[in-house]
């Protein structure tokens, strides 16, 4: 579904358009990259503490819960804020990823349910951030790659809070360009990310730099 | 129309069959810290501990239905594993770790020899995902669950619908184990004033405040912070305890303190089970020389001699709790029997 698509009704929309080479990103598609061909299989975040700022003075929080994110279900991308357009905004702010305090609070359901399979079950922690899938110079059994993103407990946490400049329209409309994230994390070199650690961090904090709202 | 009556008594009775949703009162010994766990998030109710009991003891959270959570924390053993070194799951396979006695949980603030879960309501993923233990998923749990009219019921009782989540599974099954507290060892009814010490186990207790009770403390028995206790690392094992989940080279070797009730019940002993016998285990701790890298509090060398090594057991014997042991609320539920009235779709 278009990022730029006419939504009906009055209230303020924010939609993740998650791209591969300029295009909506399509499960289970291979995508030539140079010599190497890419296909994804998985593709799941987090996000919370949406809210909408000017000059970063809040404006209206749109949705403090924790949200998942996933690229299965299209209905997920989207999130009706609920509120009336008309509200003058430059800014969008969320968090991507759990923070430690609902990490060390037990069992929670919802999007948060264990079910959803973001939780690390031999050490405790929700993933932040899910991404798998193949690629053809991947030199893993089946040319696999997994990047479970995660870790809040110092000097691994990694969740991040992100802002973005936008117009005052009525959906706003977040990019996530996964063929740049690959770029970046080199599946032909790095291709299992399944705890904690710097490198966690390290592809964390560049993951924070790819959202943008054009 | 009396059939019409005789039914809806007859469902309404179905649902009550269970324990109701009603508030369970925790009791512990007067002289207990206060728990870790707070309970106002989860308030103990007896039909949740009902359900989180017939999650404990059903083998439907393991991938072919073979292993449940008491087969490795059976109850006659302070739901600990015994006989084994290293505690075994499906297939017969064989983990890394001795199966750690379960008893005042709540009192816990990590879970695990190397304290890699950091609360006890998601304690159940990780035996329940291991291949060596249960090799299940708790979606894959949640479906089986769905399709058994006992557990239907035993949802709506505790929690007034009949929604199954992996959230509400995980916190019954941690509501029966917060409910498992061992608190009637002769020691503690010595310190109620019902019961007094032999010279011998007073003896022993002196030893006990002297050698052990800074990382043992009581009346737990244990801090339940993590420490390395000397142990040479088993070249078969190669397990580093905290350190390989924290990646801190400071925390390698650190293992949880384990409690020292109930030690009757739940041998072998260390996170290796590598001593059958609590004689091994003293000998260990006076074995113990100024070459060995061990935490702060064992730095200090321990000399017992032989009367009092025997003194120290027969204190540490004091500190079993039969009435814990033998709790018919903490046993296998009949319910669960393939047979039972409760237990048909």
């Amino acid at each position: 579904m278009a990022c730029t698509s006419n939504i009906l009704g009055q209230s303020i929309v924010v939609r993740f358009q998650i791209e591969f080479q300029n295009q909506a990103l399509s499960l289970q598609k291979n995508y030539v990259v140079g010599a190497d061909t890419i296909n994804i299989e998985k593709l799941k975040f987090y996000v919370s503490n949406i809210a909408l700022y000017q000059n970063d003075q809040l404006v209206k929080p749109i949705n403090k819960a924790f949200h998942l994110v996933d690229l299965e279900d299209s209905t997920s991308l989207g999130l009706d804020s609920k509120i009336n357009t008309g509200l003058v905004f430059n800014q969008i702010k969320f968090t991507l990823g759990i923070d430690s305090v609902t990490q060390v609070s037990g069992a929670l359901g919802g999007d948060l349910d264990p079910t959803k399979g973001m939780y690390w079950t031999w050490q405790s922690g929700y993933i932040n951030f899910k991404l798998e899938g193949t690629a053809s110079n991947c030199p893993s059994r089946n040319h696999h790659f997994q990047y479970h993103l995660g870790g809040y407990q110092y000097p691994f946490a990694c969740w991040q809070d992100i802002v973005l400049i936008v117009p005052s329209a009525k959906t706003i409309c977040i990019k996530l360009p996964i063929d740049e994230f690959l770029a970046f994390v080199q599946p032909q070199k790095n291709y299992e990310i399944m705890s904690p650690s710097n490198k966690t961090v390290e592809y964390a904090n560049y993951l924070s730099t790819l959202f943008s709202a054009p | 129309m009396k059939g019409i009556k005789t039914i809806i008594v007859l469902s309404a009775l179905a649902l009550l069959a269970f324990a109701s949703a009603t508030e369970y009162p925790i009791s512990y010994p007067k002289n207990f810290p206060a728990p870790q766990y707070n309970f106002k998030n989860n308030p103990l109710n007896n039909a949740s501990i009902t359900l989180g009991r017939a999650l404990f003891y059903d083998p439907i959270l393991s991938k072919d239905n073979s292993i449940s959570c008491a087969s490795c924390h059976s109850p006659y053993n302070a739901f600990a594993h015994t006989d084994h070194q290293i505690s075994h799951g499906i297939n017969d396979q064989i983990g890394s770790r001795n199966a750690p006695a379960l008893f005042n949980l709540a009192w816990q603030k990590s879970f695990m020899w190397d304290g890699a879960i950091n609360h006890i309501e998601v304690q159940a993923l990780a035996p329940m995902s291991h291949p060596k233990e249960m090799a299940e998923t708790i979606e894959h749990v949640v479906e089986k669950l769905k399709n058994k009219g006992l557990y239907k019921r035993l949802f709506v009782n505790a929690y007034r619908d009949s929604m199954i989540t992996g959230a509400r599974l995980l916190k019954a099954l941690a509501q029966f184990q917060l409910s498992l507290i061992s608190g009637n060892t002769k020691y503690d009814q010595v310190k109620n004033g019902q019961n007094s010490f032999t010279v011998q186990e007073q003896n022993g207790y002196q030893l006990f405040l002297k050698n052990c009770n800074s990382c043992h403390r009581e009346p737990l028995f244990s801090t339940y912070a993590f420490a390395n206790n000397g142990l040479s690392v088993d070249t078969t094992l190669n397990d580093f305890g905290k350190g390989a989940i924290s990646k801190r080279s400071a925390d390698s070797l650190l293992f949880k303190i384990p409690s020292l009730r109930n030690l009757n019940y739940s041998p072998p002993y260390m996170h290796d089970g590598r001593f059958r016998t609590l004689n091994q285990v003293i000998k260990h701790y006076i074995s113990l020389d100024s070459s060995q890298v061990v935490s702060e509090n064992l730095r200090q060398k321990i000399k017992l001699n032989a009367n009092e090594q025997i003194d120290l057991i027969a204190f540490l014997l004091a500190l079993n709790d039969s009435s814990f042991v033998s709790k018919p609320d903490f046993s296998f539920p009949k319910f669960l029997l393939p047979q039972s009235e409760g237990n048909k779709k």
